[in-house]
């Protein structure tokens, strides 16, 4: 007879954000028969993952979308000795208390490896989520412009690219000092940690599109949802879009899309104040995580990317410029918001113009306003190679 | 250039936005082939226009970034082109009644566009 046995392992166990736990489960078929288990349902967090409080109370977790054709396929058929992963993120609620959690693979239906007579079971995995630190999910950051603000770069006059190194030596100088007392003398920590889900809309109105692109005038709306972490100890930015696939896609497609959407926006620029901590700035870290319940946008999957929430399976650079949206940026083409960008996709155009191309600073605008507020200072953006 | 255009959006009630799927048919109606841009047919941003109960404008979100020269095809007279847009609501949208016309944009004059076609979006 066909049996399954799952495996629940976690990369971090303490000292965890409700909404940023993740682990993976493995599933192997340790029969001689083939077993038939549906991967697409039993990605879903809410069918199979039994969470229990420490009075042994079940947490009841989102709902999970609504079926799609491959939940209601028969599934993969998993060869003797055979192992699949399945990895779940983000599907706590940020707002769960603190404490120690347990959770654990609970399959009890054929589709997900089990029965009500025999579930398929993994052994309780014990976490420990730590208090949120930050705002509180759902409450709006005060100050926060939500407009379009992008505007094209003024270039320097040149006294000022003159002086400016000069100035900026003498003002390390006596911030080097500053921070030695305050470190050495008042014991300063660099520990801080504070997330912020961010949900901004986000606008833009097209013209003076030229003869055969007329369409494209137009006022267009979309919604910049992520999750910000300010991460003192590690000197980032990180900026987590969860987002949940509707339709057929590869996992080798997949992960191409990961691939181009990080290496295009990940660790090229980072966040600067004047400040002690992290003196050399937060790196701003893009992580783009599929998952199955609790997202930030919705995508579904064709043959050609169409806009942010359509995207061509086989495509590995225009997503990258959608996933610019997702961060808030604005389009870089025809006239926008009242800006001439020329026509789209020039040889030298930034992502925003020309999906071939990397960012710059000011696609980040979004992120770099939404940590302002968070910290209550005001940051600018400097490329990573560059000092701060 | 007699074109005309069609609408369909299925199902005409759901709970969730990925579920409707819009297929928009430009028809040449005239008696001689036409050339065809087929660009403003490549995205839902550019082909459909949709407003809520009260009339409002639901905006899109942005299209993606134009090709270097506008494709065209041959639409033979009696040909169609149709261009399938499937979950073409953007995700958090709200609930409610809402109604959506295909616009086929070709040139300055005025766009070739459909009947109006109602869909519900129900509470999940």
């Amino acid at each position: 007879m066909p049996r399954l046995e799952a495996q629940i392992r976690a990369e971090r166990l303490e000292d965890v954000a409700a909404g940023e736990l993740g682990f993976s489960v493995a599933l192997t078929n340790s029969s001689s028969e083939p077993a038939r288990l549906n991967l697409h349902q039993a990605s879903h967090p809410a069918l199979v993952l039994d969470v229990r409080d420490r009075n042994d109370r079940q947490v009841l977790l989102p709902p999970p979308s609504a079926p799609d054709k491959e939940d209601l396929e028969e599934g993969q058929v998993i060869a003797p000795g055979e192992s699949v992963s399945i990895d779940y993120v983000g599907f706590l609620d940020r707002s769960l208390a603190p404490g120690e959690y347990r959770i654990r693979y609970f399959g009890e239906f054929p589709a997900l490896g089990g029965s009500k007579e025999d579930p398929l079971r993994s052994d309780w995995l014990t976490v420990t989520l730590r208090p949120e630190r930050g705002f509180v999910t759902g409450i709006g950051i005060p100050g926060f412009r939500p407009g379009p603000d992008d505007t094209l770069p003024r270039p320097k006059p040149p006294w000022l690219r003159l002086v400016e190194p000069i100035w900026i030596f003498i003002w390390d100088f006596w911030w080097w000092i500053y921070c030695w007392i305050l470190r050495h003398l008042f014991g300063q920590h660099c520990d801080d940690v504070r997330s912020q889900e961010i949900d901004q809309a986000r606008t833009e109105t097209i013209s003076n599109a030229p003869a055969g692109f007329e369409a494209w005038n137009g006022t267009y709306l979309w919604r910049a949802r992520f999750l910000l972490t300010l991460d003192e100890p590690n000197c980032t930015a990180r900026v987590l879009i969860r987002v949940r696939l509707v339709g057929t896609i590869s996992a080798a497609q997949r992960t191409a899309w990961e691939t181009a959407i990080e290496a295009a926006w990940n660790s090229r620029f980072k966040l600067c104040r004047r400040v002690c901590c992290c003196s050399d700035g937060l790196r701003i870290v893009t992580d783009i995580q599929f998952v199955t319940s609790g997202e930030h946008q919705v995508v579904n999957v064709g043959t050609t990317t169409t806009n942010m929430g359509n995207w061509g399976a086989s495509d590995t650079v225009d997503v990258s410029h959608e996933f610019g949206h997702m961060l808030g940026a604005l389009d870089e083409y025809f006239t926008v918001n009242g800006v001439d960008w020329g026509v789209g996709r020039q040889p030298t155009g930034a992502i925003m113009n020309n999906p071939a191309n990397p960012p710059v600073a000011r696609h980040y605008s979004t992120v770099r306003q939404a940590a302002g507020t968070l910290r209550g200072a005001t940051y600018s953006t400097v490329a990573q190679s560059s000092s701060c | 250039m007699a074109l005309s255009a069609r609408l369909s959006i299925e199902p005409s009630e759901a709970d969730a936005t990925e579920r409707f799927v819009a297929v928009c048919r430009v028809t040449n109606e005239g008696d001689e082939g036409v050339s065809l841009n087929v660009a403003p047919l490549s995205s839902p941003s550019l082909a459909l226009e949709i407003e809520d109960a009260s009339g409002s404008p639901v905006h899109l979100p942005p299209p993606p970034v134009p090709p270097a020269e506008p494709p065209i095809e041959r639409l033979e007279a009696g040909q169609e082109k149709e261009a399938e847009f499937a979950g073409f609501l953007p995700s958090w949208t709200q609930p409610g009644r809402y109604r959506a016309r295909c616009r086929y944009v070709a040139g300055s004059g005025e766009p070739v566009v459909s009947d109006w076609v109602e869909f519900t979006l129900t509470p999940g």
